[in-house]
């Protein structure tokens, strides 16, 4: 009994330290991982809405963001969102411009293969995006030119497509956000 | 001294964890697909093996040998989780991509044989030593893996491109990290061979 | 919701396997493969601790961890939860079930530090959108599969390779890598499947 006593204690008072440790490291750290991640979404709305000069959340919904240029005007809206692709989720920023058309998109995230589907952080598959309006459809080996149509990044048609379907969704609840909300103002505001 | 350095060059080369031991293989294999996620993982694994070996050398004549193993756990655990926090904070994007593997290093059986075999038996100085030669060679042993998956793979190296129009994309893909290593470790076979022949 | 388990097992056993896909487990897959018969009998004990391992980690973090909003300290509950249980599997066994246990038992001190246990405890919960008790269960359950799988197919292989003419150099590991590098190049076929019922 005595024996049990020992190895329990022993147990418990390195668990003890282990946790009283980490919860020291988790307040040191806690405030600088959020900061982090709002400093990302921050600069991803500003790439994507440059006219705006501030963003507030929209109508309550906290993956809405609105951007008000310097006289409090409705520039554009941002959403945060989430899509599975291959090798997890990929979240990412949507920017829609003030003619509800895609002002492009912003990874923020994504755990994808590097040099495949991680390639689409870069510039090149990105800036398709810009001016489409949805559904977009995903074109294989090159040659999109068609309406609202993109390149797949080179060997990862998946990342491409969980891209795509991420902003299809992002816009699909923008607009019925936006009608709801048009519908309790009584179509005042159009 | 020339004990520690002794102790420290061998988990580099005599005992190098992956190459020698071949232990700790799924990040060995699985985060090695660019450099910097071998460096960044390798030099992770290091700081927690050098920490948790220190720690657990000082703890070694206080720890029950009946519950050892799970004393050794919980402790590798906590210093995963600080690094975890701290990745997490100050180099984001690494966290990132390294994903589960970071938290995964709790279970890299390079960490739990160097506490059985060594922290538990060696004084501390000489187990940081041993964590660190460790640490290292796993370091090296990635970044070598890293370079070569990511050249042929992805055609760059660090990022940078090195010219090669069509990189054979398999080779970052998983097929590509089992035959690296095994091409490694006959290649380095071939090599310990010819030596030998030699001498004989 | 019976179809979305069947996709959630296929998907696991097949387009996400755990050894050839994504690196979980690999130790065991190389060091216990020899013989198909300790593969089986590894296959079907990882199988059993990981069904397990996803009900409780899923328990603790969604009515321990989060309540208490103690998120980080999520590495080393899990930890400590999966080697408990192991540690409780084999005295259970031990007791009630010896002839199990005499099949499983060498094997089930070496699960604990297996990543695959840890690591689809890990991933059951960053699901999106989050997986509920039933399906993290069977998500563990088929994810074993997939490694029972695995390693059986790779234990056949290796038994085969014992008769074979190797280059000395390439004898042993350097040859049973370069074999696994083509199963996980068979499965890559599975690359990209998704399934609808």
């Amino acid at each position: 009994m005595k024996d049990f006593i020992r190895l329990a204690g022993t147990l418990c008072a390195i668990t003890f330290i282990a946790a009283a440790l980490l919860g020291g490291v988790n307040a040191l750290t806690e405030d600088r991982i959020a900061a982090a991640k709002e400093e990302k979404r921050q600069s991803a709305m500003k790439a994507l809405i440059p006219e705006a000069e501030s963003f507030e959340t929209f109508e309550g919904h906290d993956d809405i963001f609105m951007g008000l240029d310097a006289q409090g005007q409705a520039v554009g809206f941002c959403l945060n969102t989430a899509s599975a692709g291959y090798g997890g989720d990929i979240e990412m920023m949507v920017g829609i411009n003030d003619e509800l058309k895609l002002a492009g998109i912003e990874i923020l995230s994504n755990s994808e293969t590097p040099g495949l589907g991680a390639n689409c952080t870069k510039p090149d598959f990105k800036e398709q995006f810009a001016g489409l309006t949805v559904p977009i459809t995903v074109v294989k080996g090159g040659g999109a030119n068609g309406e609202n149509e993109v390149n797949a990044i080179t060997g990862a048609t998946i990342t491409s497509r969980a891209v795509v379907k991420g902003v299809d969704d992002a816009c699909e609840y923008l607009n019925q956000v936006l009608t709801e909300y048009i519908q309790s103002q009584g179509g005042a505001e159009q | 001294m020339s004990g520690l350095l002794k102790t420290f060059k061998n988990g580099i080369f005599d005992e190098n964890p992956t190459f020698v031991q071949l232990i700790g293989m799924c990040p060995t294999l699985a985060v090695t697909t660019s450099l910097a996620n071998g460096i960044g993982m390798g030099l992770s694994a290091t700081v927690v093996l050098t920490l948790s070996n220190v720690v657990i050398s000082l703890l070694r004549k206080l720890i029950p040998s009946k519950v050892r193993i799970a004393a050794y756990v919980a402790i590798i655990a906590t210093f995963v989780t600080v690094i975890d926090l701290m990745l997490q904070a100050f180099v984001p994007s690494l966290s990132e991509s390294l994903g589960i593997f970071i938290p995964l290093i709790v279970v890299n059986c390079i960490i739990l044989a160097r506490a059985e075999a060594f922290a538990s038996k060696n004084g501390v100085i000489k187990s940081a030593a041993d964590g660190l030669g460790m640490g290292l060679g796993f370091t090296i042993a990635l970044s070598l893996i890293s370079a070569i998956r990511e050249i042929l793979g992805a055609g760059t190296i660090l990022g940078f491109s090195v010219g090669i129009s069509t990189p054979a994309t398999v080779m970052i893909l998983p097929p590509g990290g089992f035959l690296t290593l095994g091409l490694i470790l006959g290649i380095m076979n071939v090599i310990k061979n010819r030596k030998g022949g030699k001498k004989s | 919701m019976i179809g979305k388990l069947l996709a959630i097992s296929l998907t696991a056993i097949f387009v996400q396997n755990f050894v050839l896909v994504k690196f979980l487990g690999i130790c065991p897959f190389l060091g216990v493969s020899k013989k198909v018969d300790t593969a089986l009998g590894m296959g079907m004990a990882v199988t059993f601790v990981m069904t397990l391992a996803s009900m409780m980690t899923w328990l603790c973090q969604n009515y321990i961890l989060v309540p208490l909003r103690i998120e980080y300290m999520q590495t080393i509950a899990f930890i400590v939860i999966i080697a408990a249980l192991v540690q409780f599997v084999e005295m259970f066994l031990q007791k009630y079930i010896p002839s199990l246990y005499s099949a499983l038992g060498i094997y089930l001190p070496l699960i604990t530090t297996n990543c695959a246990v840890l690591g689809v405890a890990l991933l059951n919960i960053q699901q999106n959108p989050p997986y509920n008790l039933l399906e993290s269960m069977v998500n563990g359950f088929a994810s074993g599969l997939g490694f029972l799988l695995a390693i059986v197919l790779f234990a056949g292989v290796r038994e085969r390779l014992e008769f074979s003419d190797i280059p000395k150099s390439f004898q042993g590991f350097p040859i049973a890598l370069v074999s696994a590098s083509l199963l996980a190049l068979a499965f890559m076929g599975f690359n990209g499947m998704t399934f609808n019922f």
